[in-house]
């Protein structure tokens, strides 16, 4: 085995665990479904250590994982046996933050929210909001095109990168795009997000922050069955109205959360639809009159519009709590992403239901409804023989499902570790190979990241994981 | 051979010519050129909406439909393509568009054909289909293809088919203008209102008449209180947004450069080319993209080198198709060869 003697002149001993105490924290990242030991974790403090490690990797053909806090849900920053971890959260600095150009420079360990938190006071933010928003980094989001509740209108988190400076996995470091909002040539920088960490580290990213909308009208409603909120989504899209977000949870999500933050929903509702326009104030004075109307024409049987800033919390204070609540209904859960056309959400949650019933399993249900983004929670007691392979199961037939529907294996998660297998159920064989062909582009090796997006053997055996611990600490959820 | 009317057509099309560049409706003529030598694969009857369900925001159709279907196809239902697609009305097809990354004033809002392409089908070099992205809004499977595709001119492979997501389209549009003494003091507006509470879908600026303009679309109730809020003059109608799209403004003998600027790289490339009377200049989406109809094409080579800006020739002469600062990727080179080993595709320098 390679000597680790190189990197010690890299990184000083106490940026360099090498002992199996300090690599513990580290062998597993937001799927504890999984677990890897690292050989080493390095915690660079500039770019120049980071290409430094990246190069001495490629010099010794060491593959490396690089981790921002390790939300991610697919495993994506799940270690390679005996590989290295490079830990990135203290590349943090937010490099330059631009008023006037709309624009912020950040290192890909500045945390999601911190992007907003400085651009606030210029009375901009950061649209891209996954839910770990408050401890994800930029890093990790746009090596897996994060998403959040925002993405029918403003798009995932590709969408807001304008340029990347990497260090690629051969050690050559590029930039790609400008600051510019327009690009001429092909689409380098759009190509890199969502590249799960298979072509390089990103050093430098380039972020375009739009100005918050001015108003916000936001409505909770109650429905006697997930169908009638259903249709109620597709009246608003139909409407011509474009929500910021649209979002559904099912009874058993509903239950999760009251129990959580009392978040004090309509009681017997089967489902909840949120809806939020957003806007100029002259625009949603018209707006939310179109929309209120519509909506009392559904059959909703309690309507609630947020009267101020803290009733709209409350309201979205349930949805956001869902999924760490329904830890409180079951030791263990498998969050999904999956992505059907948004016509064909009725069906899937029927088809979801019977799967449920069948095997015996519940399954909470919480939506982006505006893009089809489903979100089911898989329910399982880990100390249970069997529990975990036949959740896995169950989810797996749920992907299948989307991919059959014409939909998406991921929405927001990205396929890392987790869905490996079942890229072959979305893509054919000559486009995985065109796949594996521009990674190898990037990556001649194979040392960035390996594992991941792609079904082989490197990929590790699952084990039964209990919840992370940023999330037992409530810290973060799994959406 | 006669021009490819299905996916295979184009498959057979790509496996017997040594050298092709796949052409829409040529309405970026700079962009379409070839060498001797070199077959134009003319797209225009690989055409047909394939799946559009307005319920769903997104739309597919083959590469050779033409915008002008699409829109109409598009405005039944209400929904639109909210980057403004240019050359419309001259014929510009699917496939053309996405390839010149060819978006106009709409930009600004929501952003450009990056923005709204999700998914695509392509025929490499070696004639083999493959498809990235998909037909839902929303998607993180497998690497980002579609977007990939976007500004290659043709590189890659031929597209036979592009999905895009749509939105609703405002009920109805206002514009509004302001004139000003200098370049300076337009910018800093133009930079202003792109990040007010107005959401304006499009900020144009034409520095020969220091002339601001903006749009934002809306209820039809809306539009008054939004522009006496916004302030500035009444502005022009669709038809003055409707050129901007066309090119009416550009004398057609002469060169049309498009140039990918920050906003605070406008001033300065305008007082570059303040020395050259002979340059038309258009500055589109807040200061993002810079259209200069020239015929002192050295020159502006020169300027924008200088500037360290690129530019990319897509109408008139000239000896070289990229102006000023060359991007040099060796990644370039490695893509070409996971497309395109046998460089089939033509695309001059």
């Amino acid at each position: 085995m390679t000597s680790l003697e190189g990197l010690r002149d890299i990184v000083p001993q106490d940026r360099l665990f090498v002992d199996q105490a300090q690599l513990k924290s580290f062998e597993s990242d937001g799927l504890t479904a999984f677990k890897a030991k690292p050989r080493a974790v390095a915690l660079p403090v500039t770019a120049d250590e980071t290409i430094a490690l990246v190069r001495w990797c490629a010099r010794e053909k060491v593959p490396f994982v690089a981790r921002g806090s390790g939300t991610s849900l697919s495993g994506g920053s799940l270690p390679v046996e005996d590989g290295i971890v490079i830990g990135l959260n203290r590349l943090n600095r937010i490099i330059d933050l631009d008023p006037e150009e709309r624009i912020a420079v950040v290192e890909p360990g500045v945390i999601n929210a911190h992007v907003t938190q400085a651009a606030t006071p210029h009375g901009l933010h950061y649209a891209p909001d996954p839910s770990s928003q408050i401890i994800c980094t930029i890093g990790g989001n746009v090596a897996f095109n994060s998403g959040g509740a925002h993405c029918l209108k403003y798009g995932m988190t590709a969408n807001h990168v304008l340029a990347i400076k990497a260090v690629l996995a051969t050690g050559e470091v590029v930039t790609f795009g400008s600051r510019s909002r327009d690009h001429l040539g092909p689409d380098l920088t759009g190509l890199f997000c969502g590249s799960e960490g298979l072509f390089g580290i990103a050093l430098e990213i380039t972020l375009s922050l739009l100005p918050p909308a001015e108003e916000f009208h936001t409505v909770l409603v109650g429905y006697r069955s997930l169908e009638a909120a259903g249709e109620a989504v597709s009246a608003i899209i139909d409407s011509g109205l474009l929500p910021g977000a649209l979002e559904i949870m099912d009874a058993l999500a509903i239950e999760a959360a009251e129990a959580a933050v009392q978040c004090n929903y309509p009681p017997g509702a089967a489902a909840v639809l949120i809806v939020e326009l957003e806007g100029p104030s002259e625009k949603l004075a018209v707006e939310r009159k179109q929309l209120d109307k519509l909506l009392a024409a559904t059959n909703a049987f309690e309507t609630r519009v947020a009267s101020d800033a803290a009733e709209r919390l409350s309201i979205w204070r349930g949805r956001k709590s869902a999924f760490s609540a329904v830890g409180r209904l079951s030791p263990d859960f498998i969050v999904q992403d999956g992505v059907v056309p948004r016509s064909r959400l009725g069906e899937a949650l029927r088809r979801i239901e019977e799967m449920s019933r069948e095997t015996e399993i519940r399954v909470a249900n919480v939506f982006h409804a505006g893009d089809g983004n489903l979100h089911p929670l898989i329910l399982y007691n880990g100390h249970e023989e069997g529990a975990l392979e036949r959740a896995e199961a169950l989810a797996a037939r749920i992907l299948r499902m989307c991919i059959e529907m014409g939909g998406s294996l991921t929405g927001e998660h990205g396929i890392g570790v987790e869905k490996s297998a079942y890229l072959p159920d979305m893509f054919d064989e000559t486009t995985i190979t065109c796949f594996k062909a521009i990674r190898h582009a990037f990556d001649p090796d194979e040392i960035a990241n390996p594992g991941k997006m792609f079904p082989g053997p490197e990929a590790p055996a699952l084990q039964h994981p209990g919840a992370h611990p940023l999330e037992q600490a409530g810290i973060i959820s799994r959406e | 051979m006669s021009d490819p009317t299905t996916e295979s057509e184009v498959v057979e099309a790509v496996k017997s010519h040594d050298r092709l560049l796949p052409v829409g409706g040529g309405t970026k003529p700079r962009l379409s050129s070839v060498g001797e030598n070199t077959h134009r694969l003319d797209m225009r009857k690989l055409t047909g909406i394939t799946e559009y369900q307005s319920s769903e925001y997104t739309i597919t159709a083959h590469a050779g439909t033409m915008i002008s279907e699409i829109q109409e196809t598009l405005g039944r239902q209400g929904q639109y393509l909210p980057f403004d697609p240019l050359w419309v009305d001259a014929g510009a097809t699917l496939g053309g568009t996405v390839a010149a990354n060819a978006a106009g004033p709409g930009r600004l809002r929501f952003g450009g054909l990056r923005d709204f392409v999700i998914g695509v089908r392509l025929v490499d070099g070696r004639g083999q289909v493959i498809r990235g992205g998909g037909k839902v809004v929303k998607n993180a499977a497998g690497f980002d293809l579609p977007k990939l595709m976007v500004g290659s001119l043709g590189r890659w492979g031929v597209m036979t088919e592009i999905s895009c997501k749509v939105f609703p389209q405002p009920a109805a549009w206002s514009s509004r203008e302001w004139v000003f003494s200098d370049h300076e003091a337009a910018m800093a507006k133009a930079m202003e209102l792109s990040r007010s509470r107005f959401e304006p879908d499009a900020t144009e600026y034409l520095p020969t008449e220091h002339r601001l303009v903006l749009r934002m679309g809306g209820p039809v109730e809306s539009l008054d209180a939004l522009n006496a809020a916004v302030g500035g003059a009444p502005g022009p109608d669709q038809n003055w947004w409707q050129q901007r799209k066309e090119f009416t403004w550009a004398d057609s003998s002469a060169a049309l450069i498009r140039v990918a600027t920050s906003p605070r790289q406008v001033v300065p490339l305008l007082n570059g080319l303040a020395i050259d009377p002979a340059t038309h200049v258009q500055v589109s989406a807040a200061g993002n993209t810079v259209w200069l109809n020239t015929t002192e094409v050295s020159k502006i080579d020169e300027i924008l080198r200088s500037l360290n800006l690129t530019g990319l020739v897509h109408r008139g002469p000239g000896p070289d198709r990229w102006l000023g600062r060359k991007s040099d990727q060796k990644l370039d080179a490695a893509l070409q060869a996971v497309f395109d080993p046998e460089h089939r595709f033509c695309v001059a320098a």
